[in-house]
């Protein structure tokens, strides 16, 4: 695969990202020193199990993050708005990033059902950011809005406009949340989880739907999924993150053919594979998901890992770059077959 | 409408209950009411016995309900046997004073209890949300009669703003009408104030961290825009409820105001028939105060559909 990121012009950069949060519980190490970049129109997949920190980082990078629980916040993120200007969103006050919510950068959430506010009609949701930032007036933001509707596949949209969320499935309700965060039409779209809540039916016409809204506007997309197979055909690249950390950063493909990383294997051997004879059991993950509060030494993983060392215990492997290989990185004192080309790695 | 049909019945069933406890609470009460009316001292006893055959006293207490609660559906409560003044007219005449006082007072406390409990919520436990919800406690624990007495001493005695008693009915003069209800108005308001501002910066609290509000938040709105249209209107289900309960109660609620300001309310009458023992006036007020609360009550019932298009839509 060649390297996108060359071609394109550059984003977003993310430089050492690290976000705790205050909890009951103590300090939440949500998000730990997270690097990478993402050019225009392209698709960066962040793949881990759940409580590792991706919806942390998610609502970091826009700012979303109730101030008050936030303990301590470092690193930058630096985002090309239109005019090729570099900002460091992490310096931002929320007055002036406010202004890039929706314009800028725009998101999709998790759950359909809880996403969509119960007391307002949709029309008054799909306009508001129209009539916010590109300063419509009512009639133009709602025949826009209408477009919207009909451009995420909501049938009778004109209809539909004046209901209310109760009134619709949990696939529709996501597509009126996607057609929201389209709606000023951003360069990047985070989309954190946005099928884990629905019928496995519908997860895929939505995926469909984004990747062609994608390709539509030329927007950057942040996927981010617990299941290594959502963005196995979907991502140009893709981190796993494990703990607050990304441990392997590759392109798509490169990671399914020489993947280093302990974890991203256990990763993949737990992806649902349609043409597998249904009685073979899938591989879960064993022992306990990352726990967050307070850092411990060593590496976070070492507690599962089926390679550990006891070098594993005492230090924090850094990140390193594959040697030979592009863009390819880890974080693991014994990386799996370095450079080894595996066959099962097409999904 | 459906839902209209389906409490109908409970609100009928309350209804006839309410008029049956009040009934009994007041004639259960010790003491013959013909012996009150005449006094106890150097009355014969036929007298007594003559008065008591007027009254109806002499008939089986449920066929004496019935009785009542027929004219009550009549509209007729009675005469006062002491002032012989009709008791449905007396608690009419006296109702609009109670009302507007009712109503002003909820304006005004919601006016400030609103804005005040987003802010609160809004900057949930810093300085400032501790600041109002400390004053907010504050006037909480004042009694309401404390309160009067001080509005008084500050704007009517000190400043000289307002009246400190009487009234003014708004027929006569509109201008005057206000500044005679602003006083006590105020002083309600100030108790109530407090509890719906706790109340709906708890609720608020709770729905700014639904998904629904990060969204609203990632779609670049102003915080105030968030707050009012978003925040809001899912916060206030129990607001309207107590806001309904003190609308209901408004009577009761101005016994004290009404009586420190000498104004010619319910809850005044009410205060002194029961002074003057004056028990088939006590009976029509309670009976009224009590329909009051159970009417109002159905009808927040009702209002929660226009908050909620989920209540709506669901029958
Ligand atoms: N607002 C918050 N305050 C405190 N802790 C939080 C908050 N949001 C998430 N967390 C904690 O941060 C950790 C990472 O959560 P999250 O980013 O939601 O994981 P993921 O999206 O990967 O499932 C979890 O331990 C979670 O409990
Ligand atoms: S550093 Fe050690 S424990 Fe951690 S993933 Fe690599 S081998 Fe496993
Ligand atoms: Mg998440």
């Amino acid at each position: 695969m060649t390297d996108a990121n060359q071609h394109e012009p550059l984003l977003l950069r993310v430089t050492g990202l690290t976000v705790r949060l205050n909890s009951s519980h103590g300090l939440v190490h949500a998000v730990e020193d997270v690097s990478f970049s993402l050019a225009r129109g392209q698709t960066l997949g962040i793949v881990g199990e759940s409580g590792s920190g991706k919806s942390v980082m998610a609502r970091s990078l826009m700012g979303l993050l109730p101030r008050r629980s936030i303990a301590f916040g470092s690193g930058s993120i630096l985002f090309h708005t239109d005019n090729a200007q570099e900002q460091d969103l992490a310096q931002m006050p929320d007055k002036l990033m406010r202004h890039l919510r929706g314009p800028a950068m725009a998101m999709v959430f998790q759950d359909p059902m809880t996403a969509l506010n119960p007391v307002l009609r949709l029309s008054v949701q799909l306009t508001e950011p129209l009539r916010q930032h590109l300063g419509l007036d009512r009639q133009q933001a709602r025949s826009r809005a209408i477009e919207l509707l009909a451009a995420v596949g909501i049938p009778d949209a004109a209809g539909r406009i004046d209901q209310y969320p109760h009134q619709l499935s949990g696939g529709m309700r996501q597509r009126v949340v996607i057609a929201i965060a389209l709606a000023c039409n951003p360069a990047l779209l985070i989309a954190d989880e946005p099928t884990t809540a629905l019928d496995v039916t519908v997860q895929k016409q939505i995926l469909d739907l984004l990747a062609r809204l994608q390709r539509e506007h030329n927007m950057a997309m942040i996927l981010i999924t617990h299941d290594l197979g959502v963005v196995a055909s979907r991502a140009d690249y893709i981190a796993v993150m494990y703990a607050g950390r990304i441990v392997e950063y590759a392109p798509a493909r490169t990671l399914f053919t020489s993947m280093q990383h302990p974890y991203t294997e256990a990763l993949f051997k737990s992806i649902p594979r349609i043409n597998d004879p249904s009685h073979t059991r899938l591989q879960a993950i064993p022992g306990r998901p990352p726990q967050l509060i307070n850092a411990a030494v060593g590496c976070a993983f070492a507690p599962r890992c089926q390679y550990v060392q006891p070098r594993c215990r005492q230090q924090t492997p850094p990140v390193v770059e594959v040697p030979d290989a592009r863009e390819h990185r880890h974080a693991c004192f014994y990386p799996i077959s370095p450079g080894l080309n595996r066959e099962e790695g097409d999904d | 409408m459906k839902l209209l049909a389906r409490k109908l019945p409970w609100l009928l069933g309350t209804l006839f209950a309410v008029s049956f406890f009040t009934f009994m609470l007041v004639s259960l009460l010790p003491g013959d009411p013909a012996v009150m009316i005449l006094g106890a001292g150097g009355v014969s006893p036929e007298a007594i016995a003559q008065l008591r055959l007027e009254l109806g006293l002499d008939r089986p207490l449920v066929i004496r309900y019935f009785d009542w609660l027929g004219s009550a559906l009549s509209g007729d409560l009675g005469r006062s046997p002491m002032t012989g003044q009709s008791v449905t007219d007396a608690i009419l005449s006296r109702l609009p004073v109670t009302i507007q006082l009712g109503v002003m007072a909820i304006v005004i406390a919601l006016a400030l209890a609103i804005p005040l409990a987003m802010v609160s919520a809004y900057f949930a436990g810093s300085r400032l949300d501790r600041s109002i919800s400390g004053v907010g406690f504050a006037l909480m624990s004042v009694p309401g009669f404390m309160m009067a007495i001080f509005l008084i001493l500050i704007f009517a005695v000190g400043l000289g703003w307002f009246p400190a008693t009487g009234w003014v009915s708004l027929t006569d003069s509109p201008a005057a009408n206000l500044r005679s209800a602003l006083l006590p108005a105020l002083s309600l308001a100030m108790i109530e104030l407090a509890l719906y501002m706790r109340l709906l910066r708890t609720d608020l609290i709770d729905t700014l961290q639904q998904d629904y509000i990060t969204l609203a938040r990632a779609k670049g709105l102003p915080n105030w825009l968030i707050l009012t249209r978003h925040a809001l209107r899912p916060s206030s289900f129990s607001l309207m409820t107590v806001v309904g309960l003190q609308l209901g109660g408004v009577i009761s609620g101005a016994i004290i105001v009404e009586e420190i300001f000498a104004l010619p309310g319910v809850g005044r009458l009410l205060y002194q028939s029961i002074l003057q023992r004056d028990l088939l006036m006590v009976q029509g007020i309670v009976l009224f105060i009590a329909t009051a609360y159970v009417v109002v009550n159905f009808l927040v019932d009702l209002c929660y559909s226009l908050l909620d298009p989920r209540v709506r839509y669901a029958d």
